[in-house]
């Protein structure tokens, strides 16, 4: 049978949250968190059990790798229920752990051992774990239980479940049966009779359930699938109904017609697992697997009922075809309750598309889908009598605030209101879907649509708060967004920063700073222009030490020291007056002797030492030599840079010249050759890394400049030379390719 | 008459300097020529190991010796946080005699993005591969490891060949490894694996999620791009042609799945398929086919490799691969799906192109 291989197209979901402008709307809406895309939340359908099939492109099943969703119903693992039955069975007497870790991981031995213990016999005790077990009271019922667990172990075998512990790769060990497919018959035949001999020996109904659950395991793993179905019908009346047994045998007698290749039959039985029983539904859908369209139409002629056909048709919508399933089930009961799922799913779908693909082939697709999907739901929810009607009209408004028709949207949001449904999560995707309408409506930004806007962020702000609603945290963001694109057409630049983050024309000048800052000291501020103000990622203190960190990048190191005294500054890692021939920032930070300083201090010392540098020319080399220290440890390549780069975020141009500029100063006004070399080699760095900053794709990956040639030429007899020569491997290179001539 | 060594030694040693400058001008074609002989193969990929009456006459007709037969994949599994086998080939029959059997273990990248002692890995997988092939009683001398490694799991995968390399040498055995175009074009990002030899796999050469005209499998425009590199590869090759097709199942415009092995004559008459163009079928109306589901409106762009694409395939090889020593020309894969498209002639014809 052919085999489908999902490609990656669909499976490629990268994770970037842009800082980048204008692609901010467009590009960034993509995250590794299916929630981060998808704004209406399925659990509208106030179903907990279609949880795990709301839409999820990244997993089989919803948020199946996330232990934060819960969709996991408590106790809803077929091991988890098995076990509470038998807890119901012993009544408190028997210690639930224990018996769960002698059900599922005893070895042969041990329940030999804790069997003869229960029996009685002298001398035998049990093992350290089980010893709980071996004291129970009443132990006839117990005995007889572990003789069930000992029992079914036949059935383990066949079933291939040896208890290897995941190692894979050892040699089956001699208690284990090597399962030869020629001995597999005779074998389940062999479980089969053991079975049935204690099948006739109990006359306890809940062992008797078990048992013969086990005689139909036993004959699907025989070989002989139709043996299997025989078995199962014989012992319907002993396996009893809705309990976890009888249903598990239901999905091996599926099983047995699905190797049969009787795929119809096998689906329909799946179908009715899947609607009754909440355990093995992931199971039950698991294994819905129609071939050819015959077998599936055949499926749906054996359904018997109504509701199992609109099942079938439910189970087909999830794994292939929404759109398709959700006609078919209307057509057949209007009223059903399945469709809300499929309806909210593909609303799902189309939202999560549209975010994924730009091309516009698909584009076009989904419009035509997304227009398919409104007309179904508006004509069926004019019609009435739908379940859950809020979630059709939900949905609508949804597909409506996607397209921005705030009006369509307001409607049908108004009409889902109206069905008096006021849980929790209704009442938010309420709000949510008009907060998504009213940002994609693309009006004019005139007060009253402002204050309009300037409620909706507030409130998802304060839903997102906490991170514990992150589907709230995704709208809210992705509404900034939107916003922030408009400001940036519009040229508000101070808007559009304000809403999302990231490198800004507003930060360049320190007048456009300073304007920043009379913005936010404003007193008279619109509903709007409060909400701006405060989600404007810095504070005034913040634009503050921007504005200094822009005049010093300008040169102006007395105006940067006199602004940053006026703020609270942060410590600075390391010594930003420090230097090496190799930059180590972890070097620096860790040094035990380092000089801390804040950033004001920082620049109050920069400042210091150039009134010093002014006052003595005795001392203006070494000033000068710190003072390209300084201005070389605040760029990229420095201990320091985090004193712009905590705000700024990028580099400001211009830092690496200052610093050579200020080591050449240093170089020529020494007298001594080892500090001049000393200046020199710093200076080659600021050149190297002017070069490395600037190099393009196949340029060399070093090339030396003017302060290498001086360093060779004048100062190859100081023993800064050599200490360089020690340190530095582009130098040596350097030095190689250029050897001093002897003399 | 003048000594042993006079006009007549003069006539000899003239000759004999001729001959060696001959010698030495010929170059590989001369006297020093190191002869080499490419033997034939085929890869077995399903997981039933099963031969049909035509598929065991294809490799005695070929003269095919070796077989490489994937024994099992290994896969993460997330939920218990452990590589495990799966997929693996049930012996529906005996292994055929008189052909040298590879075992082949395909590892999802995925696995080494995963795995913490890739070392250990290799231990195990030669446990079970040695135990697998001695239940079969199929002796080996080669296995091989099929993965599309990246620049993440490049240290954990190679540090898995290394040591799966070590483990086999210490019984006489060794490890060869799939080498896909791109990794011998980019030897120096990819990084050459530890192994004793490699399988240049010569197709997949496109991206299956472009849903543009060349055909992913082998278009010579884009393998075009990557065999200038092929012959410096600093390992022994061996090569691999494609003989197969798929099904490319479009939605949108997008890529959304493969159709494994499609009968293009079985779609085309499966109600409500409609033939759109050349290799293009569109779903009239939904339903399931072979196990799959269209929707209405999808296409499958049938990308087959005929005789002619895998002949074009097998010429651009051979201008490029020139392996000094012994070397094995494998096609992908012996099925009889893949080679009903063949008359015997054709599949001879591609060995003897990679001479």
């Amino acid at each position: 049978m052919p085999r489908r291989i999902l490609t990656c197209s669909i499976l490629l979901c990268a994770s970037a949250l842009c800082w980048v402008w204008p692609v901010a709307v467009n590009a960034c809406g993509v995250d590794d968190n299916i929630d981060g895309d998808v704004f209406l939340d399925p659990a509208i359908t106030g179903r907990q059990l279609d949880a795990p099939f709301f839409f999820d492109p990244l997993h089989r099943y919803y948020g199946e790798h996330s232990t934060s969703r819960g969709t996991e119903v408590a106790g809803d693992s077929i091991l988890a229920v098995s076990l509470q039955e038998w807890t119901l069975f012993f009544g408190a007497r028997v210690d639930a752990a224990e018996w769960a870790d002698l059900m599922t991981k005893a070895t042969d031995a041990e329940l030999d051992t804790v069997l003869r213990v229960l029996r009685g016999e002298p001398q035998v005790n049990a093992p350290g774990r089980y010893a709980k077990l071996a004291k129970m009271r009443n132990r006839a019922s117990l005995e007889a239980a572990v003789q069930y667990v000992a029992t079914a172990r036949l059935v383990d075998r066949l079933a291939n479940a040896p208890a290897k512990n995941g190692r894979w790769w050892d040699p089956p060990s001699t208690d284990e049966l090597v399962i030869d497919p020629a001995r597999r018959g005779s074998l389940s035949i062999q479980a089969v009779a053991a079975l049935e001999k204690q099948l006739t020996g109990t006359g306890d109904v809940f062992l008797r359930q078990r048992y013969a659950f086990q005689i139909v395991r036993a004959r699907f793993y025989g070989g002989e699938r139709q043996d299997c179905i025989a078995a199962y019908e014989s012992l319907q009346a002993d396996l009893g109904a809705d309990n976890s047994v009888a249903w598990r045998a239901l999905a091996y007698v599926a099983g047995a017609h699905y190797r049969a290749r009787r795929y119809a039959e096998a689906n329909v039985l799946y179908a009715r697992i899947f609607d009754a029983y909440p355990p093995l539904r992931k199971t039950a859908y698991w294994s819905f697997h129609p071939q050819e369209e015959t077998d599936w139409r055949r499926a749906l002629e054996l359904a018997g009922s109504l509701r199992t056909r609109t099942v079938l048709w439910q189970m087909l919508g999830i794994a292939h075809d929404g759109p398709r399933a959700m006609a078919e089930i209307y057509e057949l009961d209007p009223t059903s309750d399945l469709l809300p799922l499929l309806i909210v799913r593909e609303v799902n779908r189309l939202e999560y598309e549209y975010s994924v693909y730009r091309d516009a082939v698909h584009v076009e697709g989904l419009a035509k889908a997304s227009q398919a999907l409104l007309t179904f739901i508006e004509t069926a929810a004019a019609r009435g009598g739908v379940a859950s009607p809020e979630v059709w009209h939900i949905a609508a408004a949804h597909l409506y605030g996607i397209e921005g028709d705030k009006f369509s949207t307001a409607q049908q949001l108004e009409v889902a209101a109206s069905f008096g449904n006021h849980s929790q999560v209704i009442r938010r995707q309420i709000r949510a879907t008009a907060a998504l309408a009213l940002a994609n409506a693309n009006e004019t930004m005139t007060p009253a649509v402002l204050d309009s806007l300037a409620e909706a962020l507030n409130w998802l702000e304060a839903a997102a708060a906490g991170g514990t609603d992150v589907r709230a945290g995704a709208l809210f963001w992705r509404i900034k967004s939107v916003l922030a694109a408009r400001h940036l057409k519009a040229e508000d630049y101070l808007a559009a920063v304000c809403l999302v983050r990231g490198p800004s024309p507003v930060f360049t000048t320190r007048e456009n700073v300073d304007a920043v800052i009379a913005f936010l000291d404003r007193t008279d501020k619109s509903p709007y222009e409060r909400v701006l103000a405060r989600l404007l990622e810095f504070s005034r203190s913040d634009l503050v030490e921007m504005k200094a960190a822009l005049a010093l990048n300008a040169g102006d190191i007395r105006t940067a020291a006199a602004e940053l005294a006026t703020v609270k500054t942060v410590q600075l890692n390391a010594d930003p007056f420090t230097a090496r021939i190799n930059d180590c920032h972890d070097c620096d930070a860790a040094d035990p002797n380092k000089w801390i300083y804040s950033k004001a201090a920082f620049v109050a010392r920069m400042s210091a030492l150039e009134r010093e540098a002014a006052a003595n020319p005795g001392r203006a080399a070494h000033c000068w030599y710190e003072l390209g220290n300084a201005y070389y440890n605040i760029t990229w390549y420095g201990n320091s840079r985090t004193f712009y780069e905590d705000l700024m975020r990028a580099a400001l141009p211009g830092q690496m010249e200052r610093a050579e500029a200020f080591y050449r100063r240093a170089y020529e006004a020494s007298m001594d050759r080892d500090f001049k070399a000393r200046a020199a080699f710093m200076a080659a760095k600021c050149e190297q890394n002017r070069y490395f900053i600037g190099r393009r794709n196949g340029q060399p990956d070093f090339v030396a400049g003017e302060w290498y040639r001086t360093l060779r030429s004048r100062y190859a007899d100081t023993t800064y030379f050599a200490e360089i020569l020690k340190e530095c491997g582009y130098f040596r290179t350097f030095m190689s390719k250029n050897p001093l001539e002897r003399r | 008459m003048q000594g042993a060594y006079g006009i007549r030694g003069r006539v000899l040693l003239g000759a004999s300097l001729l001959l060696c400058l001959a010698a030495a001008i010929s170059g590989p074609l001369g006297c020093g020529r190191q002869e080499r002989s490419g033997s034939r193969g085929f890869y077995y990929w399903r997981t039933t190991f099963e031969l049909s009456a035509r598929e065991e006459a294809l490799l005695n007709d070929l003269q095919v010796t070796k077989l490489y037969v994937r024994l099992f994949d290994l896969a993460w599994n997330s939920d218990a946080g452990v590589v495990a086998p799966i997929a693996p080939c049930i012996l529906a029959q005996e292994f055929p005699t008189g052909v040298e059997l590879v075992p082949v273990v395909y590892i999802k990248n995925e696995v080494f993005a995963n795995e913490h002692a890739p070392r250990t890995l290799a231990e195990h997988v030669w446990l079970l591969v040695t135990r697998t092939m001695a239940d079969a009683q199929a002796p080996f001398s080669e296995i091989q490891v099929d993965c599309d490694w990246t620049d993440s799991t490049r240290e954990a995968y190679f540090a898995f060949c290394e040591r799966l390399g070590e483990v086999a040498s210490s019984e006489g055995r060794y490890v060869s490894a799939t080498i896909r175009l791109h990794q011998v074009k980019y030897r120096y990002q990819t990084g050459v694996p530890p192994v004793k030899r490699g399988m240049l796999m010569f197709y997949n050469v496109g991206r299956f999620a472009d849903a543009s005209e060349r055909s992913p499998i082998f278009n010579s425009e884009d393998a075009g791009r990557y065999v200038a590199t092929i012959d410096a590869y600093p390992l022994p090759l061996d090569a691999a042609l494609p003989i197969f097709s798929w099904g490319l199942h479009l939605r949108d415009g997008q890529v959304i799945g493969l159709i494994s092995k499609p009968d293009l004559q079985d779609l085309v008459v499966m109600p409500g398929m409609v033939a759109e163009s050349s290799g293009i079928l569109r779903a009239a109306q939904a339903g399931f086919v072979n196990g799959d589901y269209l929707q209405e409106g999808d296409l499958i762009r049938i990308d087959g490799v005929t005789p002619a694409i895998a002949h074009e395939a097998a010429g651009l090889l051979a201008k490029y691969f020139h392996p000094r020593g012994d070397f094995t020309i494998t096609l992908f894969d012996l099925d009889e799906r893949n080679t009903a498209g063949y008359a015997a002639k054709d599949l001879d014809l591609l060995y003897s192109t990679v001479r």
